[in-house]
């Protein structure tokens, strides 16, 4: 049996409600809608697959392709654009899938075997579309009523639904050309004028949603912030927090007089720095975002020690990389890795003070790592210790 | 009509297919799997069932209620506004239920932090307020000029 031959068609007396013929009566829901829906929507999880591989390469312990370390604002950037895209995917594919929603109904639902593996990757393609941009959405306000870890989750899915992207840009290719090429004669003058205002509402929908949010890392739009789950601007010494202290369960022991930064491992002299003897040293400053991959960012004055200074203070060999460990006891962030290149960049400071100001507790204090075009959960906080290896 | 005939959404015949959409089929099959296999692997953190349930779930939470509901929204205003102001008004319902929703999980007052007053810390409820009040400001706005327009032609 040929993958094209005709299975038989379920009894006609079944095709009632929905599934009538002339069902769906609105004459916007046309073809050169959902292809110019299709189009924006293309586009845009390409743009969301891409700056979501940057953070997910980012994050890899070794990553494959090194993000350079200038410009600064590289990383901020790219993750502004994908919580920016996938907020603004949701009016997109809403219109989309009210456009197309009539073929959720067709008759008879599956013609032949090739249709019917069609309508599956097309399950895949709306479950994928609809869990990835939600699930997006609810991560950033940090709700997550579900059972599974978000990062992870997130990023396999939005595989399969790329897979099934590619495979409906196959099936679709020849009538999307059709629908965004020149009108052919099916719709009248009065009928063409009301899509395109439909196609402009969905227009000023994608646009409201972006720029009452997108302040969250824009800070010249920082005043249009109405619905994001973080303001730039606010925080404690005026830069939000992901995690604080108490949440991470640090507070007694970074405000403890005990506390040392121990710097040890591949080294000739190991260091123990107290708070007194980190402030003394704190004589490096870099203008630097602190970037969240929940598509928030700030951008402020941090100053501290040079991790490069304290490493040639401590003797550590060039080309050394330092694994930077927090006071945290457990969790997937507790600690991170500078690579070599990083070692040396005077813009990679271990901060003590921001804004003039000693570091708040939620910020990291004692100190903090903070440096350019690097994940936020990878500025490690409250560091108490730094083995070069 | 015949029943085994596809007919698309502009009532044409469908085109016939893109000469390399078979290479299309193979490189996203493929990437689906992978996609999959990625999800089995690291089931102690993609909880595979319940990722299906929430894969599945949306879609039908989106076909069987929310596309349903906009539908009869739309049926209800087709009914209730006269012609030359519907598509306004439709536009004003499409912005007011976008921001709606992408606010909801905000106005709820999901996420917040005893801890971290620093996440979700503005008034959503106001906010959502006052953007549906500047949306159908512009929609009377819209509706008037057209109004004032239709009586000047006549």
């Amino acid at each position: 049996m040929k993958l094209t031959d005709p299975l038989p068609t379920p009894p006609e007396a079944l095709r009632v409600g929905p599934l009538a013929e002339g069902a769906f009566t609105s004459r916007l829901r046309d073809e050169r809608v959902a292809s110019w829906m299709g189009l924006w929507l293309g586009i845009a999880f390409t743009v969301c697959l891409i700056t979501g591989l940057v953070d997910w390469d980012a994050q890899l312990a070794h990553p494959l392709v090194r993000l350079p370390q200038r410009p600064v604002r590289l990383f901020q950037v790219s993750q502004g654009i994908h919580v920016a895209t996938g907020i603004a995917s949701i009016p997109l594919l809403l219109a989309k899938l009210w456009a197309v929603y009539p073929k959720l109904w067709e008759w008879p639902p599956v013609r032949n075997i090739a249709h019917g593996l069609e309508r599956l990757s097309l399950l895949v393609l709306v479950g994928g579309a609809v869990f990835e941009t939600f699930s997006g959405l609810l991560n950033i306000v940090e709700w997550y009523p579900w059972p599974f870890f978000f990062p992870t989750t997130h990023f396999w899915v939005a595989w399969l639904t790329i897979g099934a992207l590619v495979v409906h840009i196959g099936t679709k290719a020849s009538i999307t050309r059709r629908g965004l090429g020149r009108p052919v004669a099916t719709s009248t003058p009065a009928e063409a004028l009301d899509r395109r205002k439909f196609l402009g509402a969905v227009g000023a929908a994608t646009g409201a949603v972006t720029i009452v949010t997108v302040g969250q890392t824009l800070r010249p739009l920082a005043g249009l912030d109405l619905l994001g789950p973080k303001k730039p601007t606010i925080g404690p010494q005026g830069v939000p927090v992901r995690a604080s202290a108490s949440g991470a369960g640090v507070t007694k022991r970074a405000a403890d007089p005990a506390y040392r930064l121990v710097v040890e491992g591949a080294v000739r002299t190991p260091l123990s720095l107290d708070v007194a003897a980190l402030h003394a040293m704190a004589s490096s400053h870099a203008t630097l975002p602190i970037a969240c991959v929940d598509g928030w960012s700030s951008t402020a004055d941090w100053s501290g020690i040079a991790v490069g200074d304290l490493l040639a203070m401590a003797g550590a060999r060039k080309g050394a990389r330092v694994r930077v460990e927090s006071l945290e006891r457990s969790g997937l962030y507790r600690t991170s890795t500078l690579n070599a290149q990083a070692c040396r960049d005077p813009l990679v400071l271990l901060a003590t003070h921001v804004r003039g100001e000693v570091l708040h507790l939620d910020h990291g204090f004692p100190c903090r790592l903070i440096a350019p075009d690097r994940p936020g959960v990878l500025q490690t906080k409250w560091v108490t210790r730094m083995v070069v290896l | 009509m015949n029943g085994h005939e596809p007919l698309t959404l502009s009532g044409l015949g469908e085109p016939p297919q893109w000469k390399y959409a078979p290479v299309l089929y193979v490189l996203g099959g493929l990437t689906m799997v992978g996609g999959a296999i990625g999800l089995v692997i690291q089931n102690h953190r993609t909880h595979p069932v319940g990722t299906a349930l929430y894969f599945v779930g949306g879609a039908v939470l989106h076909d069987a209620i929310v596309a349903p509901a906009a539908i009869l929204v739309g049926l209800v205003a087709r009914a209730l506004v006269p012609e030359a102001y519907r598509a306004v008004v439709r536009g004003g319902l499409i912005v007011s239920g976008v921001l709606a929703l992408i606010s909801l999980p905000l106005v709820l007052g999901k996420g917040r932090q005893a801890d971290n007053p620093s996440h979700v810390p503005l008034p959503y409820g106001r906010n959502l307020l006052l953007l549906l009040a500047i949306t159908w400001g512009v929609v009377l706005m819209l509706c008037l000029v057209r109004l004032l327009l239709s009586r000047n032609r006549f």
